[in-house]
């Protein structure tokens, strides 16, 4: 479904990304794992087109995307959730969440969209006349996150979905953010915490200093002592 | 008892983030406050620092009535506190952040110092704590361009260069990636014993730090105290394990446990 081939992307002077590939199928979960500044945020926002590759490619669903704009690459169907989701503070919980189905009518019927977050988030429901400054960090992340899931898109970018957020509810947000790829939907998401990798992901991609530095499964970077060292599982 | 809270409540309009919370700091302690999104970590740490006024109930830090007095005025009594999400000049360097932070604490005695004495301790005060943040490299890099762990310092830097007695660090490794998490914290224990910190209070939603890094954990939710006690009776815990820990993460930790980081090693 996306496909990212040797991109090399620099910010003002600095090389940021050097030949970055990865790519995710649908009905995937994939993971981008890396420290703070090992690149993994503008690799979503390349793909995103707020940044620009200067060599390599970028195709969605077969279509090469890099270089246009960002709302046109939205409206192809790519749905992002950056990591400091961005509350509209004077709207309630439910209207922050309802803005999806209406900044993006198409797909599944708004009434089902809803719900899904809701059932990722119960604690939303319970709050939904609530507005942003009554809410703690932690219940705005889960609201960007939500809205996110109510977007529909066929893929969702996700930025950091799981920090601030309690350890117990990580396991049920994490899966029912997966369930998202029963639908045929499919999700990379970038974290900096390898133990909020979820073990269902497809594949796992390790980033340092702007290079994909591993490629595989979830269960074969344990054993890569090089690699977990780098992202902290390891001594 | 360094600061001590009674039967807090804070309401928000109609809806109680707090219901009744009592705690008390003693001399030494690190404590973490742990406790589901939502369960008041953060509104408990804003009455704890004068920020938010409770409701009802008290706060006293040393003694005093600290109800609602604002941070500035806390910080001249000796206590300094951290934000959940980073709060910096973006367009100040590492060392204009700590040499800003460095003059509001010295305000109170500028008529001591001549202008170029003065000077020099801004400098050097600055200059020391970002040696011991491990910023001292990046000491010119403008703040906004820094990595997101490298904020997180900065941030918590600016709290420990107004030499406070006590410190409050809302989330001290949100944000920050697995592999830099325990380098911050082991920062943050040899800054804590650089100053001669007296209590430490963090919020901590990452287990492997709260239970590793603490004398005594406080659960909260819904606005109450759901157990307060040393961090293998909080593991041991069912309501706790259930509501905040979570199964998964209760059966096996990664990180040896580091009690007391206050209470070994030597002050100066």
């Amino acid at each position: 479904m996306l496909d990212v081939t040797t991109i090399d992307v620099y910010i003002q002077a600095s090389h940021i990304l050097r030949r970055v590939s990865l790519e995710v199928a649908a009905r995937e979960v994939v993971c981008l794992v890396g420290r703070n500044g090992a690149g993994k945020t503008t690799t979503l926002r390349t793909v995103m087109g707020y940044l620009r590759p200067r060599t390599g490619h970028i195709a969605f669903r077969g279509q090469e995307i890099q270089g246009r704009r960002t709302h046109e690459i939205a409206r192809l169907g790519l749905g992002f959730a950056p990591e400091d989701g961005g509350i509209f503070p004077d709207l309630t919980v439910a209207e922050n969440i309802e803005i999806s189905t209406w900044t993006r009518p198409a797909g599944r019927p708004a009434a089902e969209r809803l719900e899904l977050a809701y059932r990722v988030f119960p604690a939303l429901r319970r709050h939904m006349a609530r507005k942003g400054p009554e809410m703690s960090g932690g219940e705005r992340k889960m609201l960007s996150i939500a809205r996110a899931l109510a977007l529909d898109a066929d893929m969702l970018l996700l930025d950091e979905p799981f920090e601030g957020l309690s350890p117990a509810i990580i396991p049920a947000v994490s899966e029912g953010i997966a369930s998202i790829t029963e639908l045929g939907h499919s999700i990379l998401i970038a974290e900096s915490n390898i133990y909020h990798i979820p073990e269902f992901a497809a594949r796992l991609y390790v980033i340092e200093r702007g290079e994909i530095i591993f490629a595989g499964r979830p269960g074969d970077v344990h054993a890569d002592r090089a690699v977990m060292r780098v992202i902290g599982g390891a001594a | 008892m360094i600061l001590e809270a009674r039967n807090v409540t804070k309401f928000y309009g109609s809806f109680r983030a707090l219901a009744g919370v009592s705690l008390g700091v003693e001399e030494s302690e690190c404590v973490s406050i742990i406790g589901p999104n939502g369960a008041g970590k953060s509104t408990l740490i804003n009455v704890l620092t004068g920020a938010l006024r409770p409701t009802s109930g008290s706060v006293r830090f040393k003694g005093r009535d600290v109800r609602g007095i604002g941070p500035v005025a806390l910080a001249r009594l000796g206590m300094a506190r951290s934000f959940q999400l980073v709060h910096i000049f973006p367009d100040l360097t590492v060392l204009e952040t700590l040499q800003a932070a460095v003059v509001s604490r010295l305000r109170r005695g500028t008529r001591l110092f001549s202008a170029l004495a003065r000077d020099r301790e801004v400098q050097e005060g600055a200059l020391e704590v970002a040696d011991l943040f491990r910023l001292a490299d990046k000491r010119h890099a403008v703040a906004r361009q820094l990595s997101q762990g490298d904020k997180k310092l900065l941030d918590v830097a600016s709290a420990f260069a107004l030499r406070p007695e006590i410190i409050l660090l809302d989330e001290p490794t949100s944000g920050v990636s697995t592999a830099d998490k325990t380098t911050i914290m082991e920062i943050l224990v040899t800054a804590s014993r650089r100053i001669g910190l007296r209590a430490i209070i963090q919020v901590e939603h990452d287990m492997d730090i709260a239970f590793g890094y603490s004398d005594r954990i406080i659960a909260l939710h819904e606005g109450k105290v759901l157990a307060d006690g040393p961090p293998a009776r909080i593991r041991a815990d069912r309501h706790v394990v259930d509501t905040v820990i979570g199964r998964t993460r209760a059966s096996g930790t990664t990180t040896a446990p580091h009690p007391g980081p206050l209470a070994t090693g030597e002050r100066g």
